[in-house]
């Protein structure tokens, strides 16, 4: 009888393969990509933000919950793609008219987020960072970072630290 | 990096099937012997449908074209599998942990993935 499962033995060898140190960066400015959910404009701070991709065959994957919507390959590497509509208290989008996958990374977590459209990436001014409105919706409230304004529309600058954890969490 | 000297094997000879749309591939070491339904109900064993083995949740799938799996673990018993594709050897250096959020809600006995013709395919532990 083996000791070890080959299984985990597999995994062990792999998993310590991929053990990289990562740097802290400070950032000067804050670099936001803005992106639309539904009808509303949205932003993630730069630095939580590995990659956009348009949108690609999603797998499914069996026995996970509904939020997950599936694996992608990306360039030989496999990464998840979730829904964060209902994390924030919007109703389920339709994801046929989906087009990007925003990939971020924080609170130990790396995930591809589904969005309708990435808009822009661009540096904004610290000061043009807004405390949030009062009247945003009580699920969104403990992800919100600031406001600010892009092409005159109203953007929530979201946490994806903050969502990433209460995801993980659950 | 040092790679881990437990194991020692590069690659590794699995089994491929369809089960729905998804693609899977579970460890030929594993397996004891594949064999047709009827085979299975003439030597009288209790054969399961893999997504009631795995825990895929309250799904109902369609089989197109069963086979049944025994398992070098409990040859006595079977697990109904679909669309049986090709035997391939994959090398463990294209083997990838599931990623951090499908690790962590992952309910099912699937342990990583891998990809063949450019399509992903999941690792089921067997055992």
């Amino acid at each position: 009888m083996p000791s070890k499962k080959k299984s985990r033995k597999i995994l062990e060898a792999i998993e310590e393969k991929q053990i990289e140190t990562t740097a802290d960066v400070n950032l000067a400015s804050v670099k936001l990509v803005i992106f639309t959910l539904l009808n509303g404009y949205y932003a993630f701070q730069g630095e939580s933000i590995k990659e956009i991709l348009p949108t690609s065959k999603i797998n499914v994957v069996p026995g996970v919950p509904n939020f997950i919507l599936g694996v992608i390959n990306v360039r030989g590497d496999i990464e998840s793609v979730i829904n964060i509509n209902d994390f924030l208290g919007l109703p389920e989008q339709n994801s046929e008219n989906d087009k990007n996958i925003i990939i971020a990374e924080g609170a130990g977590i790396r995930s591809g987020i589904l969005v309708s459209s990435v808009e822009d990436v661009m540096d904004f001014p610290e000061a043009s960072i807004q405390p949030p409105l009062s009247s945003l919706n009580e699920k969104i409230k403990p992800f919100v970072i600031g406001e600010t304004d892009y092409k005159k529309k109203n953007v929530t600058v979201l946490n994806v630290q903050e969502i990433f954890k209460n995801i993980s969490a659950n | 990096m040092r790679t881990s000297e437990s194991i020692k094997e590069e690659e590794i000879e699995v089994l491929t099937f369809r089960i729905n749309q998804a693609r899977f591939a579970v460890d030929l070491d594993e397996v004891y012997e594949l064999i047709e339904l009827d085979q299975a109900n003439q030597r009288e064993c209790d054969t399961v449908r893999f997504e009631e083995e795995f825990m895929f949740g309250n799904i109902s799938i369609h089989y197109i074209s069963p086979k049944v799996l025994l398992r070098k673990s409990s040859a006595s018993s079977g697990i109904l599998i679909d669309q049986v594709s090709e035997i391939c050897k994959i090398s463990i250096d294209c083997i990838k942990p599931l990623p951090d959020l499908v690790k962590k809600f992952n309910r099912t006995r699937i342990w990583g993935t891998t990809l063949i013709e450019q399509e992903i395919v999941y690792l089921i532990d067997l055992q």
